[in-house]
This record gives C-alpha cells, structure tokens and sequence, in this order.
C-alpha cells in the first residue's frame, strides 16, 4: 500500500514536470556577455505557451542576486527608460517575444563575471505550467573582434 | 450615361488628390531626410565641454576637433539599450575600415555616482579600447547634458537594481567644424547606413 503511494505520488510529480516541459517552450534563450565588473545583464528568448493561459510569476538565476522582467521603451523624444514587469501573461496558443529593445530578463547582482563562461542556468516559474529551467548560453556581443584588422 | 460621366469624373479627381498628397509627403519626407542622410538632420551649435575619462585624464569635446565625434549618452548598469547601442558603435566602426582614425566615439555617463573613472576602466575597453568614457561630478554631467539636450532622470524602482536611470539614447554625430550635424534615434541604428552618412561628411 505504502509503494503503491509512493509510486503514485512519484508519477503524479513526474507528470507534473513534464506537463510543464510541454506545455512552456524556450527557444533561442541568450544572454549578453557583458565586461568583467560590470553587474547586470540581459537575458533574450522566445516564450511559446502551447497549453492554456499562464502566467510568468517569478525568476531566479544561481549566478545573479536576482532576475527581473523589464521591458525597454523609447519615447517620442528619444527617453529611454524601463519598466518592470512584476506578472507576465502569456495567452493560450501564443509567443512572447524577449529580444533588444524590448522586453528582457535583467539579471542583476551578478555574482561572478560572464566573460569566458558558456552558460548560466535560468529558472522561470510559471503559474500553471510550473517550474522551467533553462540553459542560457552567453553571447558575445559589442565586443570588437580584433582578429578582423584592416 | 450621365451618371457614369459624373462617376468618371468623381475618381479622376480622387486620383489626382491622391497623387498631390503622394508628392506632398515625398517632399516633405525628403526635406527632413536632406539630400540622402539617414540620420536626422540637427544642425545645433555643438557647445564646448571638458570631463574625465576612463584613465582620469581630463577630455574636452576641442580634443577631437578634426574629427568626426559620436556622442552618446548613458549608464553602465543599463543591460540592454546602451550595450545595443555600444555594438552598433563597434559596427559602425567595423564599416568605416581605414576611415575610423577619423572617428571618435565617446560615451557619458549620466549615473557619475556608480559610474566612476575606475568602473569606465573596467567597462569602455571591453567595447573598444579606442572608444572614450565620460564622467565627472553631478554638477559637471548635468552641465553637459543640459547643453546638448539629453534629458535623464533617476528613476528609483522596485527593483533590487536600486535605481535605473531615464535617459535620451540618441547618438549625436559632430562634424570636424563643432556642429551636431545628425541625430540618430533608436530607431535609426543601422550601422552601414551610419557609416554612409558619415563617409559623406569625411
């Protein structure tokens, strides 16, 4: 009676994760490589919602203090300024895209540098589909490449 | 038959109202555009400024007189709009080849509370060892960027970040002769046509 239990609690769990996995799709996750000392970076993806309407309720990354969602916005006189977004929904059946310019995961308080590194973990934890975790690679961007010489 | 005449006539006019609004907008787009720039076209006196830079060394906007300046403002706790604007920078460089010893990018810091002499060091080089940093104290920093017109502001959010800082992330272009010639908005950040606009001027 007592595996049985186990057994069911393990599979329901189990399920749990997978329901998860299939119903939130990440693609093309990246993260700004950013110089050594500096504390904060950007996170890009896509988010695509595959079952019904959920929400992006929190994220967590084991390199920075905190990751935040903020969107960047540009006004007509050419403030830029950002926002934080505490809840983000994602309607059944859609795609939310995080890229520059716009919406971003912003890492902050990082606590080792980015430079050299190949990856860092992101958690994403959604309302009903539950907890993601991602592998976001760290690109190299705005860096000169000083193997191109004229 | 009288009807169909009218009716002729009726589109005949429509077309033509169509075609003089067409010209209309050609040329006033033409005119802000001025004879093929991508940018816009600004032409402000560009006012003399002194700072300090990322090896504390003092740096007049006169330093760089024969040349063509990009200027452009921001804070280094700025993940996303001021690194896209950085990469556009390097690019455009990249684009100029032989031409860019003629160029002199130069970034200013509107947060000279965290963004130090020290942390400039640690930060510009990685971009561009040949691109120059900016700061100085908040009196000197406001001075600068109330003379070109760069509204910021601080803005304390709830985020663990402590604040972030609202800043214009225009990229201003400065001809040899000290004029803020082009302005290019985040929505002009395309670096071949940067890299026209400036090759034209040089």
């Amino acid at each position: 009676m007592n595996k049985i239990a186990l057994f069911s609690i393990l599979f329901f769990a189990l399920a749990q994760f997978s329901y998860a996995e299939d119903q939130i799709v990440i693609n093309d996750a990246w993260v700004r490589e950013v110089p050594p000392g500096t504390s904060v970076s950007a996170v890009y993806m896509t988010i695509e919602n595959k079952g019904e309407h959920d929400k992006l309720v929190s994220l967590s990354s084991e390199i920075a203090e905190s990751a935040e969602l903020h969107t960047s916005k540009v006004d007509e006189n050419g403030v830029a300024t950002m926002e934080m977004i505490k809840i983000l929904d994602i309607p059944s059946d859609t795609t939310v895209e995080l890229e520059p310019g716009g919406m971003h995961v912003m890492l902050l308080g990082l606590k080792e540098s980015l430079v050299g590194k190949e990856v860092v973990n992101l958690k994403l934890v959604f309302d009903k589909a539950g907890v993601v975790v991602v592998e976001v690679p760290v690109k190299k961007t705005g860096h000169m490449d000083h193997q191109h010489h004229h | 038959m009288k009807r169909r005449n009218v009716f002729k006539i009726l589109i005949g006019i429509l077309v033509l109202i169509l075609l003089l609004w067409g010209v209309i907008l050609y040329v006033y787009l033409d005119h802000n555009t001025k004879s093929g720039y991508y940018g816009m076209v600004y032409e402000r006196e560009a006012p003399e400024f002194t700072l300090t830079d990322q090896e504390g060394a003092k740096v007049s906007l006169s330093d760089f007189k024969d040349k063509v300046v990009l200027l452009f403002f921001g804070y280094t706790y700025c993940p996303d709009i001021c690194p896209m604007t950085m990469s556009v920078m390097n690019n455009v460089v990249d684009q100029l080849g032989d031409k860019a010893d003629q160029v002199q990018v130069v970034f200013v810091t509107v947060d000279p509370q965290r963004d130090t002499v020290k942390k400039l060091k640690s930060y510009i080089p990685y971009y561009n060892e040949n691109f120059i940093g900016l700061t100085g104290t908040p009196q000197e920093i406001d001075k600068v960027a109330d003379d070109y017109n760069i509204f910021y502001s601080k803005e304390e959010v709830e985020s663990s970040s402590g604040y972030l800082m609202g800043h214009n992330s225009s990229v201003l272009l400065i001809t040899p002769d000290g004029e803020i010639f082009l302005r290019y908005s985040q929505n002009k950040m395309d670096p071949v046509s940067i890299a026209a606009d400036i090759e034209k001027i040089l």
